[in-house]
């Protein structure tokens, strides 16, 4: 795929999901005020769809896209009404839109079905603009040419294409017929004059400069936009040729050249001002598109993710690399070296961070694109829910927002056909008719937090227990606390769904949800009150690949600390250590902190050290103090997946290699806090 | 001369360039004849390689001629961009 389609590919999907998020807007509210700014944002999008399918020569779309832009125009205009099933119908268009993208990308046609929902959708939208006797005009009519009434304006556009044009692939035809279809293109003259006789001429590079004569409505900004994708490969000025009182139009069309020159002469000042407003039009329609604020000097790159994976790969060896330089510094006791590779360390710690900070994006256009899966479930179930995104501007690893959305999916999909109850239903329990899903991010102690809350009906834990029962996951006179209840819903093969929906209960449970979140490093939890609702809880690690860690020693082995969860660390006194041994936790501050002896939990022998230091870490709410032999510091660490043998073991969630070559396991403190809360030990103690 | 390619555009270039220069060198008479009946669609680089054919003729008195343009797509390019003086198109 050349890099202008893989460019016109993903500016199209921006302007499918700009369109799904406005009508979705526009649907969960009412329509007696509406948020006009939704409506020029659809329109935007849909002009800009028909803009980028008309440069690349896909008529199917851009005739489909400029009947639902008038529809749009006329909404935006207060001439016609916008009404729910317009809504409706603007929604099928949009992923009409999206196949037709594929159909023509792939230079496919519309199989037989494919093309009666397209027929319907353009009968659908010329019924809704007919509603008004307005006239319909599609590109093959010509007599719109008619229709540039008195607003339009003629503009003399200059085309210098550089050397390389040709090599871009892109053909100016398009460019042209596309500035047809959004106005009127008079003459186009083909300048020769650099054309070298034809002996000596190079067939693959340009020499061509064009000339066109040019009638629209449209403000030169569109006219500017029409080139956007040759923009790197071409020199060009547009003109308003109104402005141009001294010269005829015969002239113009005889002499462009002698035109432009005098235009220039006259119109210097004008031209630069039109340049410096196409600029801020520019700059304020990107910072919109994207709804990102960047400075003036700042510019944005796509970039292969591939190439930033590559670089994530090199950095995480140029960290151990670096550590072994860092040990082999210290035994040389050599200061100079030892200055020298701590600046070093700390320039690759500063590449590492910058690096690792490319692969950050916001999470609110990823959940955006799941309003559409509740919409539409919601429908499908015949309920009434109002879904929220909080916190859209949270950051997360590509990866794993990519790995977490499926399991969001489910989740989002079972909130909607077990939690949020039916309208009537709602309605006898005294509550709003229509529920609420929220799906919120933030940040909490090195980690990022997803909630799925909803208020539905809440989880039944009498149910959930004998479900589990009925299911033979636990013996009926099993003592479980509340919490273990809930927890059961992740056990494989648990369903409580009386009968199999098409929104959820497919038998793919909510263990695979589980299983694929802790895959990421992440955990899952659940709290929930009958009759008022649930709230899952998603932990996830901010990245997969290279973290600040805490390195400590524990009997003979090394171990790594996620320096996110450390709170402190602490060297017991005597009576602590007394307290330690007999009750299994110490009082810090006035508050119990329980005990976890790493060597115990691990089965390491004892080591002599004679020091007893406790690392007190956190996850979640709950704090755990880690009982260790010797704290090292900090220590970039870069993770390294566990095999077969090691990754069974719990309270271990990676690997990480020293500095002389040697592996230090990290510590999953989620795994050690539930373990040591979980355990008889601290029940006892308590 | 038959030109036997039926899409004409950048990956043809410079093999229909060098097919065309050969044709010119072995030119006898002072009529150049092209056939564009084979041919569906031409892109800019094509035409670009046209005018300069039409430039090479004209200084050497030889008539430039295009026949058999048959493409509606074909013909739709040569009207967008005015070619028919450059290409000889006798109506």
């Amino acid at each position: 795929m050349t890099e202008e389609m893989q460019l016109f590919l993903e500016d199209m999907n921006e302007q499918l999901c700009y369109m799904e998020d406005a009508l979705l807007d526009l649907s969960e509210n009412s329509l007696d005020d509406i948020d006009k700014e939704l409506v020029n944002k659809l329109f935007r999008a849909m002009h800009t769809m028909k803009g980028n399918a008309g440069i690349f020569g896909y008529d199917l779309i851009v005739e489909f896209a400029h009947l639902a832009e008038s529809l749009l125009d006329e909404v935006r205009n207060g001439k016609i009404a916008l009404t729910y099933d317009m809504l409706e119908l603007l929604l099928m268009v949009k992923d009409h839109s999206k196949h037709l993208i594929e159909v023509c990308i792939h230079d496919e046609q519309l199989d037989e079905d494919e093309n009666q929902i397209h027929q319907e959708l353009i009968e659908g939208l010329s019924s809704f603009l007919a509603s008004e006797n307005k006239i319909i005009t599609t590109l093959d009519n010509k007599d719109s040419k008619d229709e540039i009434n008195g607003n339009s304006k003629e503009y003399f556009i200059k085309v210098k294409l550089k050397d390389d044009f040709f090599v871009s692939g892109m053909d100016m035809l398009s460019i042209i017929k596309y500035l047809d279809a959004i106005g009127e293109v008079k003459n186009v003259k083909i300048n020769d004059e650099q054309i070298p006789d034809l002996e000596e001429l190079n067939p693959i590079k340009s020499y061509l400069s064009l000339e066109i004569l040019y009638n629209t409505e449209e403000p030169i900004s569109e006219i500017e936009d029409a080139f956007e994708f040759v923009q790197d490969d071409i020199e060009l000025d547009i003109q308003i040729k109104e402005q141009i009182s001294e010269v005829s139009e015969e002239e113009i069309q005889n002499e462009p050249e002698k035109e432009f020159r005098v235009f220039k002469k006259v119109k210097k000042e004008k031209k630069q001002k039109d340049k410096q407003e196409f600029r801020v039009f520019k700059k304020s329609k990107k910072i919109e598109d994207n709804k990102t604020l960047i400075s003036a000097n700042s510019f944005t790159l796509k970039v292969d993710s591939l190439k930033v994976d590559k670089l994530i790969n090199q950095i995480s060896e140029m960290v151990i690399a670096n550590a072994k330089i860092t040990q082999y510094s210290l035994k040389t006791n050599d200061a100079d070296l030892e200055e020298a590779v701590s600046v070093m360390s700390d320039m690759i710690e500063e590449v590492r961070n910058g690096i690792m900070n490319i692969r950050m994006v916001q999470v609110g256009d990823s959940f955006s694109k799941l309003r559409r899966i509740v919409t539409d479930s919601a429908k499908k179930m015949e309920k009434e829910i109002g879904f929220e995104i909080i916190g859209g501007d949270t950051e997360l690893d590509k990866s794993v927002i990519e790995k977490i959305l499926d399991p969001l999916v489910h989740m989002l999909r079972n909130s909607v056909d077990h939690g949020i109850e039916k309208p009537d239903i709602r309605d006898k329990s005294g509550k709003p008719r229509k529920g609420n899903i929220i799906l919120k991010a933030y940040p909490d102690s090195g980690s990022i937090v997803i909630e799925i809350i909803d208020d539905g009906n809440g989880i039944d834990k009498d149910i959930i227990f004998k479900k589990a029962v009925e299911k033979n996951l636990i013996k009926s006179n099993e003592q479980l606390t509340e919490d273990e209840i809930l927890q059961l819903i992740f056990m494989p093969g648990f369903s409580t769904a009386d009968e199999v929906s098409d929104i959820s209960g497919r038998g793919v449970g909510m263990d695979v949800v589980k299983r694929n979140i802790e895959d990421l490093r992440g955990s899952v939890d659940i709290n929930s009150v009958l009759g008022q609702g649930t709230t899952f809880t998603i932990r996830l690690p901010l990245t997969l690949a290279i973290i600040d860690g805490f390195l400590v020693q524990v009997s003979d082995s090394k171990y790594i600390i996620p320096l996110d969860n450390i709170q402190e660390c602490i060297e017991l006194n005597d009576r602590a250590k007394e307290q330690m041994k007999s009750k299994g936790y110490i009082t810090l501050r006035s508050n119990i902190l329980p005990i976890l002896d790493v060597a115990n939990h691990f089965g390491l022998e004892k080591s002599m050290s004679k020091r007893e230091n406790i690392v007190v870490v956190q996850y979640g709410k709950s704090q755990v103090g880690l009982k260790v032999d010797e704290l090292y510091g900090e220590f970039q660490t870069v993770i390294k997946p566990l095999g077969e043998l090691f990754e069974k073991i719990s309270g271990v969630s990676a690997g990480t290699i020293l500095g002389n070559g040697e592996v230090a396991l990290i510590f999953d403190i989620q795994k050690l806090i539930e373990y040591k809360i979980m355990h008889k030990e601290i029940k006892n103690g308590n | 001369m038959k030109i036997e390619f039926e899409e004409l555009s950048i990956s043809e270039a410079e093999t229909f360039y060098k097919v065309l220069l050969e044709y010119t060198k072995t030119l006898e008479g002072n009529e150049l004849v092209l056939d564009f009946s084979e041919v569906e669609k031409i892109d800019l680089s094509i035409i670009q390689i046209f005018y300069a054919l039409k430039n090479y003729t004209s200084k050497l008195n030889i008539n430039l001629k295009s026949i058999n343009i048959s493409s509606t797509q074909l013909q739709q390019t040569i009207k967008i961009y005015n070619l028919e003086n450059i290409l000889g198109i006798v109506s």
